[in-house]
């Protein structure tokens, strides 16, 4: 079992060299955000979607395309608005006075990477028929279902601030999200170089260095990464006390959580940590790398009541929290 | 004539009747009165004594009235004295009477037995003369009005039983439903009833050193549980480290550890042994890894080492302890102030 690992170890050593290509070609064109990029990763290796959260002008829609160009996938970009229609999404019959019949025209969600962007925008409708293709991987238009390509990923971004005429996602549907990636301003220096960047117009493009099917092949692998089972106890502890947090000595929370993370929450979890080694070139999975996941997994998972609300206290409070009470194996 | 020397005959049997009694053998009684004349309402102390060997007396209650007319207000409890092996009892009594006149109290009986013997006696207090007269009237002086009632103050005790029962009662129902309450929380939160003090605790080094001193008599890894035996081996060094540095470490990783002790003054070599340990153990752990027997005892003795060079000595210990009471002390007096 022991020669198991260390093979397993090695094969990811090899496997997963293709990550540090990807972040080379990234770093060309995005200054910073390496969270961000990071995430995407993980999201594209455990075949999750990720909703992203931050101001605009975070180079959010500049990481997709740019992810999609080096895998060599098909990207597409939809801007959710209050008038857009579930078929303006998955696509419609479209009669055709030539042939005299109905013809399917696929929308832009058959794409391997796409960027939702503002979903908050459009009413529940349009949000609810993207949700279900990011769940079912499939859409049905007519009578005829067509299977989405692979991989498939959908980040959507949320944008915290105006809250006038959006349709916040209802707790059900933003639990399908595996990753809910809060991103902030770049550092000083940072901006200095993308200031520097935009005024000399010297715009670094990517090289295409994979295809889809290298992901599709990472992504077994990333599944083969080994959890032992004192870590799948501590990511059921973890959920468990959200759900449960006076079993865990957390009384002070029992008033602040309206509710705790679902099953999905502990998969996602176990998913994430499992690309997170995959990308920290480990064929196991320790500790530290479910902390490394666990705000990004839970932070839409867990509803506050009023009275957390009254008392400022967010989720990333409660998180740490729970993240300092629970023993670690 | 005859009446008055009848009077003198009995007045002369009354007073001779005592020292019959005390040339008498023990046991004999004998009574006496504070004072033979008394005004009406007046009380008056009747002081009862009784001297005997071993006898055993049937003690009963004084009557109400002792004569007609003669009342017993209170009778205190008897007063029992040993000596020279005679044994003297007295019990002392307040009369009084609210008619004029004069009254003879007549001879209080004491039966007796002898002690193995149930054959009762009888010994008696001898009579005793009171005369109760009236209050005289200074007939010089003006009338005055007859005086009201006399107010005596309402006692709490009088309030609570005789007006507020219903307040009694509804303060005891208060009360149960708060100690209900109370024993229904620690319930709940699993807490006991009854919180003992609590041990005072060992210093950190010391604990560790005995946890690791049975870890090595569990002899884990030599019966093929070397994850079990890695996992209390972290366990143990996670307490001391949380015990000794205030670094919470069991609820922290590997990494998170490292860095929290890199704050404090540990020799590099500790630290260098320390972050072996716990790379390995999670390599046990987490990866299936399954070291050398020399490096699960080198492991063991890495942790030994830790715990022996960075412990905190005795009198350290003590000046720690100290320095947390005076803070202890100084927090309960600012949060009091």
């Amino acid at each position: 079992m022991q020669t198991d690992i260390k093979e397993l170890n090695e094969k990811i050593r090899l496997e997963s060299e293709f990550v540090d290509l990807i972040r080379l070609e990234m770093d060309k064109v995005i200054v910073g955000q390496k969270y961000m990029v990071e995430r995407l990763l993980i999201g594209l290796l455990s075949n999750g979607h990720i909703l992203l959260e931050g101001v605009p002008g975070l180079a959010k829609t500049l990481a997709i395309n740019s992810l999609s160009n080096i895998i060599k996938a098909k990207f597409s970009r939809i801007q959710f608005t209050p008038d857009l229609l579930p078929a303006d999404l998955i696509g419609t019959m479209v009669y055709s006075q030539k042939t005299e019949e109905f013809k399917v025209k696929k929308g832009p969600i058959f794409a391997n990477f796409v960027l939702a962007d503002e979903i908050n925008r459009s009413p529940a409708k349009v949000q609810s028929a993207l949700l279900e293709a990011m769940q079912e991987r499939q859409v049905t238009i007519g009578q005829d279902t067509f299977k989405l390509e692979e991989p498939f990923l959908v980040m959507a971004t949320q944008n915290p601030i105006e809250q006038e005429g959006t349709y916040p996602l209802p707790e059900a549907q933003v639990d399908r999200f595996m990753l809910k990636v809060v991103i902030t301003y770049p550092k000083k220096e940072e901006e200095k170089m993308i200031l520097r960047n935009n005024i000399n117009n010297t715009f670094a493009s990517t090289t295409p260095i994979l295809k889809p099917e290298d992901i599709i092949k990472a992504r077994g692998i990333v599944r083969e990464v080994y959890l032992d089972e004192k870590i799948e106890n501590y990511i059921t502890d973890i959920v468990f006390a959200t759900r449960f947090p006076k079993e865990y000595g957390l009384e002070s929370l029992a008033s602040m959580i309206a509710y705790g993370g679902s099953p999905r929450a502990s998969i996602s979890m176990a998913l994430a940590s499992k690309a997170y080694a995959f990308i920290k070139r480990r064929g196991y999975v320790i500790p530290e790398d479910i902390r490394a996941v666990a705000h990004d997994v839970l932070r839409h998972r867990i509803g506050l009541t009023y009275e957390a609300e009254a008392e400022n206290i967010t989720t990333e409070d409660i998180i740490n929290e729970v993240l300092n009470k629970v023993e670690v194996p | 004539m005859l009446l008055e020397k009848m009077k003198k005959i009995i007045v002369s049997l009354f007073i001779l009747l005592p020292l019959c009694v005390v040339a008498q053998d023990l046991p004999y009684a004998s009574s006496r009165l504070d004072t033979s004349e008394i005004i009406i309402g007046e009380q008056v102390k009747l002081t009862v004594e009784i001297k005997a060997h071993d006898e055993v007396f049937l003690w009963n209650p004084f009557p109400t009235e002792l004569c007609e007319g003669v009342e017993v207000v209170k009778q205190l409890s008897i007063d029992t004295l040993i000596e020279n092996g005679t044994t003297l009892y007295r019990q002392e009594l307040f009369v009084t009477a609210f008619d004029t006149g004069f009254y003879i109290i007549p001879p209080i009986d004491f039966p007796y037995h002898k002690a193995g013997d149930t054959t009762v006696a009888m010994t008696s207090a001898p009579a005793l003369f009171l005369t109760v007269n009236t209050i005289t009237v200074d007939t010089a002086q003006a009338f005055r009005d007859i005086k009201g009632l006399k107010e005596v103050p309402v006692t709490f005790k009088e309030v609570l039983l005789t007006a507020y029962p219903w307040a009694i009662l509804a303060a005891v129902l208060v009360g149960l439903y708060f100690l209900g309450r109370y024993l229904y929380k620690r319930y709940k939160n699993k807490q006991p009833i009854f919180e003992l003090p609590k041990k005072p605790k060992l210093p950190a080094h010391i604990i560790a050193f005995d946890a690791l001193d049975k870890l090595k008599e569990k002899k884990l890894w030599q019966s093929d549980r070397v994850k079990d035996y890695y996992s209390e081996l972290t366990d143990i060094v996670d307490q001391y480290i949380e015990d000794r540095f205030e670094v919470s470490a069991v609820e922290m990783t590997t990494d998170e550890i490292l860095s929290g002790l890199a704050n404090h003054s540990i020799p590099p070599k500790d630290m260098e042994k320390l972050t072996a340990t716990l790379q390995s153990a999670d390599l046990v752990k987490f990866a299936k890894s399954n070291p050398l027997p020399l490096e699960n005892d080198n492991a063991w003795n890495f942790i030994y080492d830790f715990v022996k060079d960075t412990k905190l000595e005795h009198s350290v210990v003590e000046e720690t302890k100290e320095n947390a009471d005076i803070q202890d002390n100084t927090t309960n007096k600012d949060t009091q102030s």
